[in-house]
């Protein structure tokens, strides 16, 4: 036996126990007679015996402190939706899904806490009041007012994109905010914003002001974007870092990029993005399933679907009968809060990322 | 480093899923370190590692109703860590912080689990691994996944596993000074 096959195994012995590794003998033998492998032994002792991180204590406090919070919201939306809601909204999964509710609504029991000790604590909590202002503001302004009025600048057509013109959230507060906010807010406040590109969804995140360096043109997509104009073709630049973010101009002098990011779930470690074959254009419409499939009648994904195992964050994952999930998947209606396309009220497909 | 607690025995688990508050709780203390190890180890930042423990546990609650068991819960929720951290890089644009071995403080003494420096460059050396030696090596000694089960949740034979944890300790103890390099 060499150095190697003794450390090796010595290392595995670590692992499984001596009795389960069979030569364990042989290299505890080794070791006797060199030192060099005697020291490695050593080392791992040291190494079994570290420590390693420990969480905070106030950590844990903080995630069961979260945790009873949803659970009281869930409760209560629980109640609330008793008359509408799926029979799955009894757990706190489905009562705290947008779709369960009917709508969603920010919930700061669900965004990470920030202890006091935190210097910034107090202004991430003012930033955040604004933000959520700005965006309620942004949602009414478009409910009472329509995108087309809101969003002409001096000089622009009425047809001109609303979310750069000025409006609260979007050039505001939520436009330099972190990426998922914008992105949360303008997806789940009932009419999303998805754009379809090579045949995926991407969501938008808001007005950003790329490097021009860091982007490449990735040719055009098809939309009216947030007119009610004729879907029409805009340029694509993609992040040369982010193959997953893109950015289009939606006017020769517009000031910024909308920027949309792809929606993306994980299955066996693998990605798969959110198809978007079923919405070709809608940009505040909910992509669906395929026209090839037929949505399903059953939460059970019957007749069309069966269930073919889960994703990595526990969700369950429909496959036509007899395929495997690897070539792409259904995903139910109305997912959780956390989800990469919570809040759609359809069946959604998901295909392998290219 | 010591390998997690086996508090989340099948009946905690199952108690979770039934929506067991106790039971919640009692994952969320059993697991707290090896979540939390991973995430700080993935980012290098104790703050960012805190956001994302509480994001997972947070996703461990909503989704635990549908755990169905045909992994092992350690198996699940060392995928689920593992996931979440990937996605705040990717959704935030954090960056794992890079750390250089040649800044790295030598311990003080040979033996790391008494020397609080040395369980410092400890983590600085964990930090210098090559993320897929990082990964095995966490899902084995933090999470305490067999070869099998870690081969499981990162899609790579359990043969693969085992070359990587050790290939991973040969260099964490030749960083720490604790044996001479391979000839």
């Amino acid at each position: 036996m060499d150095c190697l096959q003794a450390r090796e195994i010595m290392s595995e012995a670590f692992d499984r126990g001596v009795a389960e590794v069979p030569q364990a003998d042989e290299a505890r033998e080794h070791c006797r007679q060199c030192a060099e492998c005697a020291a490695f032994a050593a080392g791992l002792t040291s190494l079994q015996r570290s420590p390693g991180p420990k969480a905070p204590d106030q950590l844990v406090e903080t995630i069961l402190e979260r945790a009873r919070k949803i659970a009281e919201i869930a409760k209560s939306e629980g109640a609330a939706a008793a008359t509408g809601s799926p029979a799955g909204a009894e757990t706190a999964e489905a009562a705290v899904a947008p779709g369960a509710a009917g709508s969603w609504t920010p919930d700061a029991a669900v965004a990470p806490r920030r202890e006091p000790h935190d210097k910034w604590w107090w202004g991430w909590r003012i930033a955040g009041g604004l933000t959520a202002a700005a965006v309620v503001l942004f949602a009414l302004a478009i409910a009472f007012q329509g995108f087309r009025s809101i969003g002409a600048r001096g000089g622009e057509s009425a047809s001109a994109p609303a979310i750069l013109g000025g409006v609260p959230g979007a050039n505001g507060p939520a436009a330099s905010a972190p990426a998922t906010t914008s992105a949360d807010t303008a997806g789940r406040a009932g009419a999303a914003r998805y754009v379809s590109y090579n045949g995926q969804a991407f969501v938008l995140l808001g007005v950003r002001d790329p490097n021009a360096g860091s982007l490449n043109s990735a040719g055009a997509l098809t939309s009216s974007l947030d007119t009610s104009d004729t879907p029409k073709q805009y340029g694509v630049w993609q992040s040369k870092d982010d193959l997953d973010l893109i950015f289009v101009q939606p006017s020769p002098d517009a000031t910024g990029y909308l920027a949309f990011r792809r929606v993306v779930r994980t299955l066996g470690g693998r990605q798969f993005a959110l198809s978007a074959e079923g919405r070709p254009t809608g940009y505040d419409q909910w992509p669906t399933l395929p026209s090839t499939f037929t949505t399903p009648t059953a939460s059970d994904g019957s007749p069309t679907f069966v269930a073919a195992g889960k994703d990595d964050s526990g969700l369950t994952a429909y496959a036509p009968q007899g395929a495997s999930p690897d070539a792409g998947f259904a995903i139910a209606p109305a997912t959780d809060v956390t989800d990469p396309a919570a809040g759609n009220p359809y069946w959604t497909w998901w295909v392998p990322k290219h | 480093m010591p390998k997690a607690t086996a508090r989340d025995s099948d009946q905690v688990v199952a108690a979770a899923r039934g929506g067991d508050p106790a039971a919640f709780e009692a994952l969320v203390r059993a697991n707290a370190d090896a979540v939390y190890g991973h995430a700080v180890r993935f980012f290098g930042d104790p703050q960012t590692a805190e956001d994302a423990t509480q994001e997972v546990f947070i996703k461990v609650y909503r989704s635990i109703s549908g755990f169905d068991g045909r992994s092992s819960f350690k198996t699940w929720l060392f995928r689920l860590t593992r996931n979440t951290c990937i996605d705040m890089m990717r959704r935030a644009a954090r960056r794992p912080t890079p750390m250089d071995p040649l800044e790295m403080p030598q311990p003080a003494t040979g033996d790391i689990a008494e020397d609080v420096v040395a369980g410092a460059a400890l983590e600085q050396a964990v930090a210098t691994l090559p993320p897929e030696d990082r990964d095995a090596l966490n899902a084995v000694t933090l999470f305490g996944l067999s070869y099998e089960d870690a081969g499981t949740a990162l899609s790579i034979p359990a043969g693969t596993v085992k070359s990587r944890v050790f290939r991973a300790r040969r260099t964490l103890l030749s960083l720490l000074g604790l044996t001479k390099r391979e000839a």
